[in-house]
């Protein structure tokens, strides 16, 4: 498979330059790059979503034409998105199925159930025909995901940012898959970010950088570091180094006790939960995503009623309480879905940097009125604190990039007024999807709050981000804390292990406090 | 974004989403989609055998001689009211399809001092008009609270509700006026009074009629001095103000705006979902009650299912999408709408076809400004193309 | 005995005009299942109530009525499908214009139909072209249920519709395709799927039923033409139906034949002295039973965390 010389432009970005990309019959090819870098993209076109603007592309050293994800299939290509692209509601062959025909008119599930599961068991993993897609996790549902592709008999295969909802142990499973898949003579194309994983796996990589190709090796020939330097263009310090703070075991900001939480679906995502989060100390909370970090941030914003336990803020109980309270209080809020929740996007950058704070003076004369001279200058000062780079700010929140966005919304969050100071802040997947500029910004800034004795409730799904920020780290697995570790002592493989859940450490240094 | 190639030419229309509306780009498209809306409607007449030029015609000496135009005002008041009614709800993506129906109770409930006073029950007459006002606000802002209190607490869909809604109401415009209902003009408990003054007046009860007794002078809102403008037009345009005031200045207007953007967002933000959709649906449901008894106590000046069949909470929903929820334009568009509705109600009588063309035409002009909203969020270009 | 035949009579009329409801119903179930509101249902009637009559009579032949009824509608619907689909504008005004629209052309076509084209000659045969009920012998003696085998052809029609729309649904691939359509076209796009197609005729043919029973209502039920509306709310309430079905065709039955019922009893309450005061508040009885039943579906909803296709209202684009 070739692709040869393609360029694709956005309107107002060059999004891939005269890139060309070959992969073999029977190996794993690595495409490497920073998000942004034009790998989804460059994808998106062999699968025929996107169409290039120029170049072409050859299989077999035939020239063929791919207008939609319909002629990718037909050619032998499928792909396993980073956003799975699976009905919810619908159970695991009815997605296998969808869009085959081999099944006829009238649905035989009983004929398509078997092949599935024999499948599934040439490549050594379980899953249940009959179960609905939402009642299993993320790495089920990225099997679900590359039955879809097998099924149909792909031979080059697209696996984007496949690791990201995997702990260590399951990645590993994974990698097995893959090589079983190799030896059978199928072409696989795996996109990461992770120096590491592309070394351990890949038999070759390409590396992408704003859109060009910088080069193609093999793990053999390169070092991560160089990697590294190939990805963002120069010498990249690996670890932020830093002090990890002994924590102050005093009176806590924050304390989860038994906390029970259901999921949209009804399901209980947040089972038994307690734990406690002291001044100044940054407490990660490490977990694939989807183990019921989301619902848990939720409960404590107020956003979701718990179903048994307790959430005391600074001695308070807020367990039902609302939104609005809970920001009195001075927590700060970035959720996880940036667009939708975090900002408005057709509303302008005033309207959502005052957002929270528009009902307490001096933004608001009295319950009715507005005093617009204080909002102006409120909204001017936050934005130049916080470095968000907007062309006005009547312009709609949505024009601005996503790491501006990020910025806007700590623009709001972080902002104190004369009824409430910051004293907690839960971020939810803070850098998920930004360059590395904005990555680096939004660390710095937790790591200042932190410094000033601002308690910070990070949840990643980036173990290396937790690792580099907490001073303390809880391991979340379906819902459980499977363990509580001090950045000290935190191993990478132990913490992997408790993600997958295999390991479950009871014994936690917090001090219990027997009143509760 | 994309860029469709004209056979055979070397050109292409280009398309591409704006990211930032101009101003007066929708302003634009609906001025222009009720042109088009009009011309198009041209082809309703040719299949029904009548020339579209005669009609045009017609209508424009409408829209020019007085007395037409008197009556394009008397079908625009209400309209005004019913449309920007919905500036408040329809801005925060709720979906008031019962402006008719809050029309309808507010003019029920305007009708009870009336009732009153017919049945021998007496107030002070300078009170007459401001209660039915205070009447007419109150019982179309209930009836707008339902809906609003289902959609908040169980997420019941608001359009079906307020629709259904809209139907109860009218049957219970029947119920009050049919002959042998409670309110009806020949019920026994008005004999006295209503049959002296009608005599009076030198007319007749006419058996079987629908409706109310009719609204005593001193209780009718009465035209503004030395024009023949109804001084209803004055409350218009005072509401229109404090709409716009409300819509931009103040707390209110701005929970609004960030509710219609995203609900989530707006929970995420501690605003009280239930507590502002409640207020908004009393004011929004207030206002087409206000409606109601302006077009009883302006023109009727009576109850009777007539005011039910004009349709003029329907009418209020196109012309608040014309208007673009601007409570200011809301007002003109209303009169736009007004001289096309006397319009149709004289064609019916001169041409002998269905009123209802007016409502075919609205439908027309809506479904053309809906189509519009696409040039709003995006741009159309025609483009040279490379070979 | 005679107790008997009046809950026959009734059971009749109530699943005759059950009939009404329930092919609008089906239509929208498809629509919606496909992920596209259409709430111009109540104007499409109205079209099709038009077209099926005056086709009927000129034609002398009522399913010449019922074709031409269902192609209008179908036509019509397109201007949705367009906005909705291609363009990717707001569902509920769409549809609302088409439902005011509809609304208009539909009673102003009636109206001129009436004093224009039809003489006294072509009302005389509205008799003729009616459908009327065909008892099927000895099971529609039966006491009772007899009333199931008393029906005219349209309505038996109507439910093996119904039942065909639940296996096409739920037990072919073109279901699988259209449901997955509805719930999330980005992963249907992806297995290879022609969103737009599937929709477009999703919406057509949904649109096309909303035809069809306008002119059933005009061909079965109440064949009065005039220049007034005639179709009075059914196709918001076949909108609630869809609701209440929770978007199952099977279910949809139980709904319309439900509401058929309330509303035959109207006729049958009218009669009962003490209603004799408030019989115009008795038309409203479906419309307050609507109410009280979207209530309890939707609390139902957010308990069983059912509800409507994902998809629902949001238009899909691939970029």
């Amino acid at each position: 498979m070739l692709m040869k010389e393609i360029t694709k432009r956005f309107p107002g970005v060059v999004a891939l330059d005269n890139v060309t990309f070959e992969v073999r019959r029977g190996e794993i090819h690595g495409l490497l790059g920073e998000n942004g870098a034009g790998k989804t993209t460059l994808m998106n076109i062999l699968y025929g979503v996107y169409r290039a603007d120029e170049g072409e592309i050859l299989i077999n050293g035939k020239r063929v034409s791919i207008k939609s994800p319909k002629d990718a299939i037909k050619l032998g290509i499928g792909m396993v998105p980073q956003h799975f692209k699976l009905v919810m509601a619908h159970s695991v062959v009815e997605n296998v199925i969808l869009g085959l025909k081999e099944f006829g008119l009238v649905l035989n599930l009983k004929e398509a159930s078997r092949k599935i599961r024999e499948l599934a068991e040439r490549y050594g993993f379980r899953i249940d025909p009959k179960a609905k897609i939402w009642q299993l996790s993320m790495g089920e549902r990225q099997y679900v995901e590359l039955l879809k592709a097998l099924i149909r008999n792909a031979n080059i295969l697209i696996l984007d940012e496949p690791t990201t909802v995997l702990t260590p142990q399951e990645t590993r499973e994974l990698f097995k898959t893959l090589k079983k898949m190799k030896e059978e003579g199928r072409s696989i194309i795996f996109i990461t970010h992770k120096l590491e994983e592309a070394l351990t796996v890949c038999d070759r990589i390409t590396v992408l950088r704003r859109g060009h190709v910088i080069g193609t090796v093999t793990p053999q020939e390169v070092t991560e570091a160089d990697l590294a330097k190939m990805m963002v263009g120069r010498e990249v310090l690996f670890r932020i180094k830093r002090e990890h703070r002994k924590v102050i075991i005093e009176t806590p900001i924050l304390k989860v006790e038994n906390l029970n939480v259901l999921s949209d679906k009804g399901v209980l995502a947040v089972k038994n939960v307690s734990f406690e989060v002291y001044p100044g100390e940054i407490f990660g909370i490490a977990g694939i995503a989807g183990s019921g970090q989301e619902e848990l941030a939720e409960a404590i914003a107020g956003l979701r009623k718990p179903l048994r336990g307790k959430i005391i803020i600074e001695g308070q109980d807020v367990t039902e309480a609302s939104p609005k309270k809970i920001f009195e209080l001075g927590v700060a809020y970035i959720p996880e879905d940036r667009i939708g929740v975090g900002i408005l996007p057709n509303l302008t950058v005033w309207e959502n940097i005052v957002l929270r704070h528009h009902r307490y003076p001096p933004m608001a004369k009295n319950v009715f009125l507005l005093d617009f001279n204080e909002i102006y200058g409120f909204v001017n000062r936050r934005i130049k604190e916080l470095n968000v780079i907007t062309s006005s700010i009547f312009a709609p929140a949505k024009t601005l990039s996503g790491g501006n966005i990020q910025r806007l919304i700590l623009a709001r969050e972080l902002a104190e007024n004369p009824r409430r100071k910051t004293k907690l802040i839960i971020a939810v997947y803070p850098t998920r999807g930004l360059d590395v500029g904005a990555t680096e910004y939004v660390r710095k800034v937790l790591l200042r709050q932190r410094d000033k004795g601002i308690a910070v409730l990070l949840i990643s799904e980036d173990l290396e981000e937790i690792l580099m920020l907490s001073d303390r780290i809880a391991v979340i697995h379906n819902g459980e804390i499977m363990g509580i570790v001090s950045a000290e002592e935190a191993n990478i493989e132990e913490i992997g292990l408790m993600m997958g859940g295999v390991l479950k450490k009871t014994s936690q240094k917090v001090k219990e406090n027997p009143k509760t | 974004m994309m860029a469709i190639r004209i056979p055979g030419t070397k050109y292409a229309v280009k398309v591409e989403k704006r990211l930032i509306v101009r101003r007066e780009i929708p302003a634009i498209v609906s001025i222009a989609s009720a042109i088009a809306g009009i011309l198009l409607g041209g082809l309703i007449f040719i299949a029904v055998g009548i020339s579209p030029i005669d009609v045009y015609s017609r209508i424009g000496r409408i829209a020019i001689s007085p007395t037409a135009l008197m009556g394009a005002i008397e079908i625009a008041l209400p309209i005004m009211f019913t449309s920007m009614a919905l500036v408040l709800p329809f801005r925060m993506a709720f979906y008031n399809i019962g402006g008719e129906g809050q029309f309808e109770v507010g003019a029920i409930a305007a009708m009870i001092p009336v009732i009153f006073y017919w049945s021998g029950m007496d107030l002070p007459q300078f009170l007459y008009l401001p209660i039915m006002f205070m009447l007419a606000f109150i019982a179309g802002g209930f009836w707008g609270l339902l809906p609003a209190f289902l959609r908040a607490k169980w997420r019941v869909n608001e359009i079906l509700v307020t629709l259904m809604l809209n139907t109860i109401s009218l049957q219970l415009i029947w119920w009050l006026t049919t002959p042998g209902g409670p309110w009806n003009e020949a019920n026994p408990a008005f004999k006295e009074r209503y049959l002296a003054y009608l005599k009076e007046l030198g007319v007749h009860l006419i058996p079987g009629f629908k409706g109310t007794p009719v609204i005593p002078e001193f209780a009718r809102l009465p035209r503004i001095p030395g024009t023949l403008v109804n001084s209803g037009i004055l409350v218009a345009i005072i509401i229109a103000a404090i709409l716009y005031f409300i819509c931009t200045k103040t707390l209110l207007g701005y929970e609004v705006r960030v509710v219609g953007d995203s609900e989530r967002g707006a929970m995420y933000a501690g605003i009280n979902y239930l507590k502002l959709v409640l207020i908004v649906m009393f004011i929004s449901g207030g206002l087409a009650g206000l409606g109601g008894f302006i077009g009883i106590t302006a023109f009727l000046p009576k109850l009777s299912p007539e005011i039910g069949v004009a349709g003029y909470g329907y009418a209020g929903i196109i012309v608040a999408w014309l208007a673009r929820l601007n409570p200011i334009a809301c007002l003109l568009v209303s009169f736009f709408f007004g001289i096309l509705t006397k319009s149709a109600d004289l064609l019916q009588q001169e041409l002998k076809i269905s009123r209802f063309i007016a409502v075919g035409f609205e439908g027309l002009i809506f479904i053309l400004l809906v189509l519009g909203d696409f040039f709003v969020h995006y741009k159309v270009r025609l483009i040279k193309v490379r070979r | 005995m005679v107790e008997l035949t009046m809950i026959n009579q009734f059971l009749i009329g109530a699943l005759t005009v059950g009939t009404i409801y329930l092919i609008a119903t089906l239509g929208e179930v498809l629509a919606e299942r496909s992920g596209i509101v259409n709430l111009g249902l109540e104007g499409l009637m109205e079209v099709g109530a038009t077209v099926g009559i005056i086709v009927a009579i000129f034609t002398e032949n009522p399913w010449l009525g019922f074709l031409t009824a269902f192609i209008t509608a179908a036509i019509i619907s397109v201007i949705h499908a367009f906005a909705c689909i291609t363009l990717k504008l707001n569902q509920f005004a769409s549809g609302l214009a088409l439902y005011i629209f509809g609304l208009g052309i539909g009673i102003t076509f009636r109206g001129y139909a009436r004093d224009v084209m039809l003489g006294p000659k072509e009302l005389m045969k509205i008799p003729k072209i009616r459908l009327y009920p065909v008892k099927i012998p000895l099971l529609g003696d039966l006491p009772v249920i007899g009333a199931l085998f008393s029906l005219n052809v349209m309505a038996y029609f109507a439910v093996i519709l119904s039942i065909v729309f639940w296996f096409i649904l739920f037990r072919t691939r073109i279901g699988l395709d259209i449901r997955s359509v509805g719930e999330n076209p980005a992963a249907a796009d992806a297995a290879g799927i022609n969103v737009f197609r599937l929709r477009y005729i999703a919406v057509i043919i949904g649109g096309g039923m909303a035809g069809l029973s306008g002119a059933y209502l005009m061909l079965a039920h109440t064949p009065q033409i005039m220049g007034a509306p005639i179709i009075l709310g059914r196709g918001w309430i076949a909108i609630a139906l869809v609701i209440f079905s929770f978007w199952n065709p099977l279910r949809a039955l139980l709904g319309a034949y439900l509401f058929g019922g309330l509303e035959i009893a109207y006729f049958w309450l009218q009669g009962i002295e003490i209603f004799k005061g408030v019989i115009p508040l008795l038309k409203a009885v479906p419309h307050v039973s609507a109410i009280i039943l979207l209530t309890i579906m939707s609390i139902e909803a957010l308990r069983r965390r059912i509800g409507a296709p994902e998809a629902l209202g949001k238009p899909y684009s691939r970029e």
